[in-house]
């Protein structure tokens, strides 16, 4: 009996009984989606997890402020900062040749006043009587725009600024709330327009300071939560970097705690979790303050195996449970077809032939179980994910995103169907033994 | 139901699923281009009238601030030189300067009350101004120069026209205005003068006599504030857009006459001319708050102890 042979006895099997093979193919199919669902929920959790940790950056970020480190901090996420000290190119690329360094993005840092027609901030550094007016005291942040998936920031609203523009800036909700808008409201002020001043202290003829400010527009294209910098604008590294000329080539300095320091900062990504502690030391031995969340990563990252472990066990049990359905249905089919196996073997059929014939009906049935069922999983845990986005941005978070885990698809296809075939050898062997005077007997 | 029906029942569903598990989350794109290019560089070079005194919120409402954001490009800079009471001289050591290090690309100039006010000979003025647009236009720059509204036309006028001292119902008049016939002729040769000195360095002559002319002929919104010393936001709005229709096409950006600020300026020219009481000629007032003097002032007070230090 040829493999077509086999495959045609085998189909023809589960059509003569469509009911009993769709049961069982619907079994396996629940328990593929089972399985797929709660897998992909689990990864997007762990990745959403991770991320809020690594504040949308990698998880082998390390930021390094214009510090000296505390030296009694050493290894701890988050420590307290020395003395500032300035970050000049020579220092970056001394951290760059660091072993472990993957690249070191730098951040840059100006003072501005962020003006914003028509709306009306509150509390403190507005520039205005009561403190209450138009114009915020605040800083830009500018960063690599092309690299922005390297930095911690989460897109919450919009998108991010085209990489080298002088005109579109992120805001993020810590400047919005200034100004009284919070909530799903962050989203409206996408395409708004905020002018931006940079200060410049003159010393006039009889010596009192007197400010002008450098003005530009720029476009809200965003709204971003970042830990880049501290500051509630972000934008491109030339935008910020011509404020920082501007103010730096006044009479009188603005701001003296930058202490002349090209960079605010740097962002720093390692070659992967394990070097980042090696990167830290390395990077304090140079002479600067470091943070990175990799005590809590890796413990985050443990708890969220050990649940792993039990979801991927439930799902395996389910999957074994829907397989003793296709054991039951095929040794149901051998009971029924003990006259048809009989002639089988009186026209020549080798037993081989007729466990052939039964392994691949129950292939056939986990395989199509598997496919509907990974379709299924993944459906499912997309409309959770979308249920759980809804929430999140509705209260001016950053969303969810579900990514096709296509590993995992194929792995549950291909699991279900090996289970299926094992399922199916104990009633195959039967089968395959049956004499063929059963045909007689019978 | 057919076993074929069935088929192709089930058959759709699993089409469905399958496309709506393989779909990924649409991203937002913009058509919008990015700047990166070069810049407009803006300067406004003035007086009192420039820094924005008498006006609502003076860092948002002076003129060139208007004009900044509604008649240049978005990707436009903006640098605002003037200083209060400054005359042309004045401008020449205190402003130009900046304009030239801010490498200026397009440059106003709007100064004449405090040489009308000084008692600056037209001939002078002249002179100095021809510098001033001089060096201003040997870096490059557009200039646009105004020349002086209808002083004796603004409803305030007669209220100072008695002398200094004598404030009328609450105006600040800081000085003794001449009689019509004397401040028309003044008037009027300082006009000619910035119309020659415009011409002949290729400046481009903005006529604030016509547009403060058409909006008092109409009973335009006050020109000046209630304190009748400065211009009041609604004139800061007719001056920005009287510069803004005079800048070069390849310049000028076109939000101006779409924007609302474009009907907050027509209804500027139409609303009813309130009391004449509420008004007074264009005047310095170097004790009044402008913008950069609110900055200074609010920097001060809030940055110093912790961040502002002079160097």
């Amino acid at each position: 009996m040829s493999w077509a042979d086999a495959f045609r006895l085998a189909a023809r099997s589960v059509l003569r009984r469509p009911g009993r093979a769709a049961l069982t193919v619907v079994a396996v199919a629940l328990a593929a989606a089972l399985f797929t669902a709660m897998l992909t929920m689990a990864a997007t959790a762990q990745g959403r997890v991770l991320n809020q940790l690594a504040k949308g950056g990698p998880l082998a970020g390390i930021q390094v402020a214009a510090a000296a480190p505390d030296p009694s901090q050493a290894g701890v996420d988050n420590p307290t900062r020395g003395a500032a000290k300035p970050i000049d190119q020579a220092a970056v690329d001394r951290i760059a040749r660091i072993p472990g360094v993957d690249v070191v993005l730098p951040i840059v840092t100006a003072e501005s006043l962020v003006a914003w027609p028509g709306h009306t901030a509150t509390g403190g550094n507005v520039v205005g009587p009561n403190n209450s007016g138009s114009v915020v005291f605040d800083q830009l942040v500018g960063v690599n725009l092309s690299r922005l998936s390297d930095f911690p920031v989460t897109l919450s609203a919009g998108r991010f600024p085209s990489p080298g523009s002088v005109t579109q800036v992120d805001v993020t909700p810590v400047l919005l709330a200034r100004y009284g808008i919070t909530g799903t409201r962050t989203r409206s002020v996408v395409g708004s327009q905020i002018i931006l001043g940079a200060p410049r202290g003159f010393r006039s003829a009889d010596g009192t300071p007197v400010f002008r400010s450098r003005w530009t527009k720029a476009t809200i294209v965003g709204v971003v939560t970042q830990q880049a910098g501290s500051g509630g604008v972000l934008a491109s590294l030339s935008l910020v970097r011509a404020d920082q000329r501007w103010t730096a080539a006044g009479d009188l300095s603005v701001d003296p705690d930058a202490a002349g320091s090209p960079y605010a900062g740097l962002f720093v990504i390692a070659r992967g979790l394990d070097a980042v502690p090696s990167v830290r030391a390395a990077i304090e031995a140079v002479g600067y303050s470091t943070s990175a969340p990799e005590n809590l990563i890796a413990t985050v990252e443990r708890y969220v195996h050990v649940v792993e472990i039990v979801l991927t066990g439930i799902g395996v049990i389910a999957l074994a449970i829907a397989s003793l359905g296709i054991t039951n249905a095929l040794l149901a089919a051998v009971r029924e077809r003990r006259r048809e196996i009989g002639i089988l073997k009186a026209v020549g059929a080798r037993d081989r032939d007729v466990l052939r014939s039964f392994l691949i009906e129950a292939g056939v049935m986990g395989a199509l179980g598997g496919v509907i069922g990974t379709v299924l999983g993944l459906a499912l845990a997309r409309l959770v994910a979308a249920i759980v986005d809804g929430y999140l941005t509705s209260q001016g978070l950053a969303g969810v995103h579900v990514s096709t885990p296509y590993q995992l698809a194929v792995a549950t296809v291909v699991g279900a169907t090996v289970l299926a075939v094992a399922a199916g050898a104990l009633p195959a062997r039967r089968a395959a033994r049956l004499p063929a005077r059963e045909a007689v007997e019978l | 139901m057919t076993a074929r029906r069935a088929r192709s029942v089930v058959a759709s569903v699993v089409l469905v699923l399958v496309l709506a598990a393989c779909g990924s989350t649409a991203t937002t794109t913009s058509t919008r281009p990015a700047v990166t290019g070069p810049r407009t560089t803006y300067v406004a070079v003035g007086g009192s009238d420039s820094v924005g005194n008498g006006t609502d919120d003076p860092l948002l409402d002076a003129w060139p601030q208007q004009f900044f954001r509604h008649s240049l490009p978005l990707e436009a800079v903006f640098v605002n030189a003037a200083v209060p009471g400054s005359t042309v001289a004045d401008a020449i050591t205190d402003q130009a300067p900046l304009a030239s290090s801010s490498r200026a690309t397009v440059v106003t100039v709007w100064l004449v009350s405090a040489d009308l006010l000084d008692g600056t000979p037209a001939s002078t003025y002249a002179t100095q101004l021809l510098q001033l647009l001089r060096s201003l236009r040997a870096q490059g720059a557009t200039v646009l120069v105004g020349n002086a509204p209808p002083l004796d036309q603004l409803p305030g006028y007669p209220a100072c026209r008695d002398g200094a001292g004598r404030p009328g119902r609450g105006l600040r008049c800081p000085v003794a205005l001449p009689d019509p016939a004397t401040l028309a002729a003044t008037t009027s040769a300082y006009d000619q003068a910035i119309a020659a000195d415009a011409a002949q360095t290729g400046s481009i002559l903005v006529d604030l006599q016509g547009a403060v002319a058409t909006s008092v002929a109409h009973g335009g919104a006050p020109f000046l504030d209630p304190s009748g010393a400065d211009l009041s936001t609604a004139g800061s709005t007719l001056v920005a857009q009287a510069f803004g229709d005079a800048v070069p096409a390849g310049t000028r950006h076109t939000a101006w006459s779409t924007t609302t600020d474009r009907s907050a300026t027509s209804s500027v020219l139409t609303r009813r001319k309130p009391a004449a009481s509420a008004r007074a000629p264009t005047a310095s007032a170097p004790t009044s708050t402008h913008g950069n003097q609110r900055l200074t002032a609010w920097w001060v007070s809030h940055r110093r102890s912790s961040r502002w230090t002079p160097d």
